[in-house]
């Protein structure tokens, strides 16, 4: 729980979760923020996209793919569309388990895909650690 | 001159007298002879006997006279009886060989003045005798010889389980001889039967006469055998069902039928029942909405009932001249032979039910060039021995049920995913809140009950989702090549804490032998997961489970047995239903949602494989599945 202390005194890593069902967002927003990280939400993909051009860009991003107003795919492939934000990583995270999903998403550039009908937070934040171990600046 | 005369008178008187007595004598002993051997019934020793007896009143001088007959080793004489130098013989010998004599014999010594014993005609006499004993003997012997060939003929035909008679060839066919059986078979015995020139005409059943009666006369015209079957009324009005056959001879100069008359109502009676149930069955076949299909062990169809028209839009005739590439599409082809290879297979092993069914889903070509979806229910049709001689087939239309699968499914999907997200809400808050600080203990275990219970509900959630996808005929798997010893072996490491709780051993043999198949990896490994993971279940601590995989030319075998509470058979053809669970598998394992073995087997008919179970209850059980090695 003091990993930062320990560390090389690093700016907290900030993730931007996309999730349009509350009660997921609020339990996920909670587990991350316990485990340090910035945590920007987005309720839909309009929103996300309105966050990832803000000011604030995030480290990672959090994607769900069945979402009201803009889809999870469509979001990710704009991120990957604009210079601006195609190097943010982004775990899509979805209900969606079938293998052409995941073959999807991934073609699309998401650097991981997690089920959530069998992931745990535990897991969800092992992800999203390697993941930026992989690009710590 | 009178004294003279008288005296001469006298004497030829005398001479007259005494020829007079020799042949009264005479005629009076052959008489008395012939009457004793008209008899045949006496024996040799009575006949001698007899004959001995009337020999010395035969004889000039009967007081002094005694007699002795013999034939062959029997001798019988008169009392008196003794050999003397005064003696008389004849001897004869038969046609067959046997010897015989009489002897007359003069007790007293013979006075010297007198010229000769024997008169001539005494000498005839017993030659005379001789002569009728001779052809007693052989006429007797002829007639035991003719009565001992009659009375085996007759046993003969009176032991035959049919009537042989004799009849005149007249209009009426009346009855010289019939044999006794005839009362066996109408009721009436043989001799009333000779006794009536109408009784086989009378017998005759009304409804068979006329066309008998003309068989009778193209038969008597043409001269051929006759040969015909018909029913006669017996006596006590019952209806015997006869094949009659007959042949014209002459029995000397005059000519006569002779005959053999079968009762054959038992046979008729078979007959008439099988036509009748056959009528029966084609009844049922052609007015049921399934379709009955019977075919050799070649797959050729040897009959389809007419409803196949309702059903494929061809006639009888027409599926009839199809070829089985013609009535099933290339897959369906594919599963039904490989289905009947496997059946073949298991009849060998000898442990099977002879009158099992199996059930298949095929895909038929209709007239209109769609295709129809049936469930064919197979099952072997098996010779005297019981060794399957071909099969036969009920296929039923289940293109409305399918429908309706696929609506289920679609909406089971539709459901599902929405269960998903409140409860993916719940998983995650519930993970959150038991991290939360100062919980009491008694919150903490409030919290993992209710994570527990919500990843019960998850999973049950997301097996009906893979149900949903299975049905679903859109569904597309996605083949790759697949180790079945690689998956088998990250299921049994997944799988490690589980056997370690229950302490139990755990064997895999065979992955070797077996060569890579084309499968969907992800599906193919959750299949084994579901029958390692009952296999578990149901398996008490420190148990054993072997998993052992195997092939032949045509498909993997892969099988896991357990040293569990078993199955009772009543169950097996349930097993593999959605939702069905044993009714012993409820006590040890409560929490079981009766998916996973509905999944298994979804996911291996998927491969064009098949899974089934063997097992008895408190023996463990062994759970099967093959997969085509070319898919």
């Amino acid at each position: 729980m003091t990993e930062e202390a320990a560390g090389t005194p690093a700016p907290p890593r900030r993730i931007l979760l996309v999730e349009d069902d509350r009660f997921q967002r609020k339990a996920a927003e909670a587990k991350l923020r316990a485990r340090g990280f910035e945590v920007l939400v987005a309720e839909d993909g309009e929103e996300a996209l309105r966050a990832v051009a803000g000011p604030v860009r995030p480290d990672l991003v959090l994607l769900d793919l069945i979402m009201p107003k803009l889809s999870g795919f469509e979001v990710l492939r704009r991120l990957k569309e604009d210079p601006a934000t195609a190097g943010i990583p982004v775990i899509v995270l979805s209900n969606l388990g079938q293998k052409s999903d995941i073959e999807r998403a991934t073609a699309e550039g998401a650097v991981d895909y997690l089920v959530k009908a069998t992931a745990t937070l535990r897991e969800l934040i092992a992800r999203v650690e390697t993941t930026l171990a992989g690009t710590r600046p | 001159m009178a004294g003279l005369a008288r005296r001469a008178g006298d004497a030829v008187g005398a001479q007259l007298a005494g020829a007079f007595r020799e042949r009264i004598r005479e005629l009076t002993a052959l008489q008395a002879a012939a009457r004793t051997l008209q008899d045949e019934r006496k024996d040799a020793a009575e006949v001698l006997a007899e004959i001995a007896a009337l020999l010395p009143a035969a004889s000039q001088y009967p007081e002094i006279a005694a007699a002795r007959a013999r034939f062959g080793d029997v001798e019988r004489a008169t009392a008196s009886f003794r050999e003397t130098d005064c003696r008389l013989r004849a001897e004869f010998t038969t046609s067959f060989g046997e010897r015989g004599a009489v002897d007359v014999v003069y007790l007293a010594p013979w006075p010297s003045d007198r010229p000769r014993p024997f008169l001539a005609a005494e000498r005839a006499r017993l030659d005379s005798i001789a002569e009728m004993l001779r052809s007693y003997f052989e006429r007797k012997k002829a007639h035991e010889a003719l009565r001992r060939a009659e009375r085996r003929y007759r046993a003969l035909v009176e032991q035959i389980p049919a009537v042989v008679y004799v009849a005149r060839p007249d209009a009426n066919s009346s009855i010289i001889y019939a044999s006794p059986q005839i009362e066996r078979i109408l009721g009436v015995p043989g001799a009333e039967w000779s006794g009536d020139r109408d009784a086989w005409l009378t017998a005759l059943h009304p409804d068979d006469r006329d066309r008998v009666l003309r068989e009778v006369r193209e038969n008597r015209t043409t001269g051929r055998p006759f040969r015909s079957e018909y029913r006669m009324v017996a006596r006590d009005g019952r209806v015997v069902w006869v094949r009659d056959e007959a042949v014209m001879v002459t029995d000397d100069g005059t000519p006569v039928l002779e005959g053999v008359m079968l009762d054959i109502t038992d046979r008729k009676e078979a007959e008439r029942a099988l036509a009748e149930s056959e009528r029966r069955y084609r009844l049922l076949a052609e007015n049921i909405t399934d379709v009955i299909s019977i075919f050799d062990m070649d797959l050729r169809l040897t009959y389809v009932s007419p409803s196949v028209v309702r059903l494929r839009g061809f006639t009888a005739a027409e599926v009839m001249a199809q070829t089985m590439d013609q009535r099933l599409t290339p897959a369906s082809c594919d599963r039904a032979l490989r289905a009947l290879a496997e059946e073949l297979e298991r009849e060998q092993s000898g442990e099977v039910d002879p009158a099992r069914s199996w059930t298949i889903d095929v895909e038929m070509y209709r007239k209109d060039g769609s295709t129809v979806w049936t469930e064919t229910r197979m099952s072997f049709l098996r010779d005297e021995a019981g060794r399957p001689a071909g099969l036969v087939g009920v296929n039923r239309d289940i293109s409305e049920r399918r429908r309706l699968e696929q609506l289920k499914s679609d909406f089971v999907a539709l459901t599902t995913h929405q269960l998903r997200t409140p409860l993916g809400g719940i998983r995650w808050l519930l993970e959150v809140a038991v991290e939360a600080p100062e919980l009491s203990d008694q919150t903490r275990s409030y919290i993992d009950g209710a994570r527990e219970s919500a990843d019960r509900l998850s999973d049950m959630v997301n097996c009906l989702l893979d149900a949903a996808q299975l049905e679903s005929a859109t569904l597309r798997l996605e083949p790759q090549v697949a180790d079945l010893g690689e998956l088998t072996r990250s299921v049994l490491d997944e799988m490690g804490r589980a056997f370690e709780a229950k302490g139990l051993r755990v064997s895999m043999t065979g992955s070797e032998a077996v060569t890579p198949l084309m499968v969907d990896r992800r599906w193919l490994r959750q299949a084994i997961l579901n029958l390692v993971s009952n296999a578990v279940k149901y398996t008490p601590p420190a148990g054993e489970i072997a998993i052992r995989m195997g092939q032949d030319e045509h498909s993997v075998r892969w099988e896991v047995r357990d040293s569990g509470i078993g199955i009772p058979q009543e169950a097996h053809s349930h097993l593999f239903e959605k939702f069905y669970r044993a009714p012993n598998a409820t006590s040890i394992a409560p929490e079981g949602t009766g998916l996973g073995l509905y999944l298994t087997r979804l996911i291996v008919e998927r491969f064009g494989g098949r899974v089934w179970c063997e097992s008895e209850i408190g023996r463990g059980a062994v759970f099967v599945f093959t997969l085509p090695r070319e898919p």
